[in-house]
């Protein structure tokens, strides 16, 4: 756990005294604020309603998260260090844990960024704060599963902008998933449907606490973080 | 050799995990009701009847809704597919299909639909239920609230789509009562329900159809004659049940021999007294009243739901004794009510309660006759204007009526889903100042705080 954290506040660090991690909260901030105006203000009269806006802007987590992904690991094989971590007294267990909860604070970060458009809105009408504050959790859980696979992603290359791509293209892949099969309802559809990402997200913006959809999150993430450990376990082998 | 045995426990690891979280995925995805709802109004709640007769659907159903949009109707066609969606998820059996209707004219021809409807659809046969009546106005309609009765549409026509159960029901004319197409929207909910409707003049026909389970009498103006009063009775007697609703006519005292012996067949007494109710003059006025409900099958439900009917120009009912029937009062208004005997002094709007001549209240409004082996037999109600097309969507008329026919015909599966108030969605007008204060924090100054951060960084690590 001690190692874990270590890890953890190591990566942090290179977040926080990076200053690429601010020019892509920047560029994520940028995209959903023009997205945000769009829905808000460009047309008028606007509806005083958070699940409008937070339905356009989801989208933007599919660029950012490889992004702030794409060095967490590849960094380390790129520079070298990795043989020294490896050789630590740290697990790889601890590793990938460590370096995975420090993105999730970076995604608490992103989702407070996020928040500043339900207070916003709140100025002009009255938002029903049940979904404001479930979808901020929803945002947790889908965009911790995201962290999980741009984390994954960042262990299969040491070019970091070979990570961003191949975690992209999972990533967009699991995002599109419910639509593959078009609307017709037919079985590949049925099947495809549950693997959905956003699929699961839409329980929270209602105010549903959905036990299926929180598991989902939480067993992808999982699936990704032990993919992760058996990756840079398989370089330790090699 | 050890590195090979490493990389193939790795892979099968790997490949364990995955297959396992596909196979906990699918399971988990089964589980569509384990949740949570944390809305105010446990909007994505559904009620037990809901919940068992997606149950009962073994074949499979599509569930198509078509929706016109645009921005005053986003909301409104959202809360529609999250209900839809709430049904879909707990049986695979029931799909849920999107169109945008103005992109499938051939869809709209098909099902014969102009405006946003949600079509169910199963083999040949298909119910339509048009998305503009789920949705009504509650109060003035000022603040923007609004009802929302998908959920009892939505499951009614699935209880009905896979239900064979076909009732018929006989609405008595030639007495003035309220014609069938007075009386449409009622029409139509039976239809829904299974109940076909066609009208009956008796005079011609001779008889009640044998097939008919139930006839209605609602709101007749003249007496029945003897030979009407003869068939029907006949029809009665062989097993037939009666709807009888009264409508007020000024001479009804002298009048209705013929109806005031058929409700008295079933111990009820016509008092020919109208109700008033001084202490809700502010409201409606004192010949409108929202009863109160007594225990019976066909209000207890409705009185859990507080769906409670608004009845104006009602009759004052009482009861004897007689020994086949079972009564049991449906209704009754306040106990500051009377029932007032002197039409013309009521016509003239002069009207006090008078104690000795007036019926004190409260006042019997409803009541229902059942065999003494407890099945149904008749309603008899002293007010039928709530049927009518003008006023069915008030209140609990609606409700009151289905649950009423429903309990007549024996039908099993009529049901009552309180319906769910909605706050209104707000508008918010944004005037040019507004818009650009939100475009200067959102897009200029939040993220220049970001890029601020990121140079001051670069700028010392240049320096370092």
């Amino acid at each position: 756990m001690r190692r874990m954290m270590a890890v953890c506040n190591k990566e942090l660090q290179a977040y926080f005294l990076s200053p690429t991690s601010y020019f892509a909260f920047a560029v994520y901030v940028l995209m959903t604020s023009l997205l945000f105006y769009s829905s808000f203000v460009y047309y008028q009269p606007s509806i005083v309603d958070y699940r409008l806006v937070l339905g356009d802007t989801l989208s933007m987590l599919l660029f950012v998260v490889p992004l702030l992904t794409m060095r967490l690991v590849a960094e380390e094989f790129r520079q070298g260090t990795d043989e020294l971590l490896l050789t630590s007294p740290a697990r790889v267990t601890e590793i990938i844990f460590g370096k995975y909860l420090a993105s999730l604070v970076i995604l608490v970060v992103l989702i407070l960024c996020s928040l500043m458009y339900p207070f916003i809105m709140s100025f002009y009408g009255t938002l029903d704060m049940t979904t404001v504050w479930m979808s901020a959790l929803g945002l947790f859980f889908l965009g911790g599963s995201m962290m999980a696979i741009g984390l994954f992603a960042s262990t299969l290359s040491q070019h970091q902008m070979v990570s961003a791509v191949a975690g992209f293209i999972i990533l967009l892949v699991l995002w599109m998933l419910d639509s593959f099969a078009g609307n017709t309802g037919s079985a590949l559809q049925q099947w495809l449907d549950p693997f959905a990402l956003t699929n699961r997200f839409d329980s929270f913006m209602k105010g549903v606490l959905s036990g299926p959809d929180i598991l989902y999150y939480v067993t992808l993430s999982g699936v990704f973080l032990l993919l992760s450990i058996q990756i840079v376990e398989r370089k330790r082998w090699r | 050799m050890k590195k090979w045995l490493s990389h193939t426990n790795s892979t099968v690891l790997s490949v364990a995990v995955i297959g396992i979280f596909i196979l906990l995925t699918l399971f988990l995805n089964s589980l569509g009701g384990f949740q949570l709802d944390l809305t105010s109004n446990k909007q994505y709640t559904l009620s037990d009847q809901s919940l068992t007769a997606i149950k009962n659907v073994k074949d499979d159903v599509n569930i198509l809704v078509l929706t016109v949009e645009n921005a005053n109707n986003t909301v409104l066609n959202r809360e529609v597919t999250d209900m839809v969606e709430e049904y879909t998820k707990r049986n695979s059996k029931l799909k849920i299909k999107q169109y945008n209707l103005t992109q499938e004219p051939a869809l709209a021809s098909k099902y014969g639909i102009t405006g946003s409807s949600i079509v169910l659809e199963q083999g040949d046969q298909h119910k339509v239920i048009d998305i503009a009546s789920l949705f009504t106005a509650t109060g003035d309609g000022s603040d923007g609230s609004y009802q929302f009765t998908g959920e009892e549409k939505l499951t009614q026509a699935l209880m009905n789509m896979s239900s064979t159960e076909m009732h018929k029901m006989v609405f008595l004319t030639g007495h003035e009562e309220l014609s069938l197409a007075q009386m449409t929207t009622l029409q139509s909910s039976l239809e829904q329900n299974n109940v076909q409707t066609e009208e009956l003049q008796l005079n011609q026909a001779g008889k009640v159809p044998e097939d008919a389970d139930v006839l209605a009498i609602i709101g007749p103006q003249r007496d029945l004659s003897d030979t009407e009063m003869k068939a029907i009775r006949t029809y009665l007697s062989n097993g037939g049940k009666l709807l009888l609703s009264l409508g007020f006519v000024e001479d009804m005292k002298s009048s209705w021999k013929n109806i005031d012996a058929l409700m008295a067949d079933y111990g009820v007494v016509d008092e020919h007294a109208v109700m008033v109710d001084n202490q809700q003059a502010s409201t409606m006025g004192p010949l409108w009243v929202v009863p109160e409900y007594g225990i019976h099958a066909i209000t207890d439900k409705l009185a859990a739901s507080q769906l409670y009917p608004m009845l104006s120009l009602s009759i004052a009912l009482t009861s004897k004794e007689q020994d086949k029937y079972t009564l049991s009062p449906l209704m009754h208004s306040s106990n500051d009510s009377y029932g007032e005997t002197n039409i013309g002094g009521l016509l003239q709007n002069e009207t006090t309660n008078d104690a000795e001549e007036d019926i004190q209240g409260p006042v019997e409004l409803g009541y229902a006759a059942d065999t003494t082996d407890g099945k149904p037999k008749a309603v008899i109600l002293g007010s039928s204007i709530f049927m009518q097309d003008s006023e069915i969507a008030n209140g609990g008329n609606r409700d009151f009526i289905l649950n009423t026919v429903n309990y007549l015909s024996e039908k099993e599966n009529g049901l009552t889903i309180r319906p769910r108030v909605q706050a209104g969605y707000e508008m918010a007008y944004l005037n040019g100042e507004q818009a650009r204060t939100i475009f200067f924090v959102a897009i200029v100054a939040f993220p220049l705080i970001f890029v601020i951060i990121g140079v001051l960084l670069w700028w010392r690590r240049r320096r370092v």
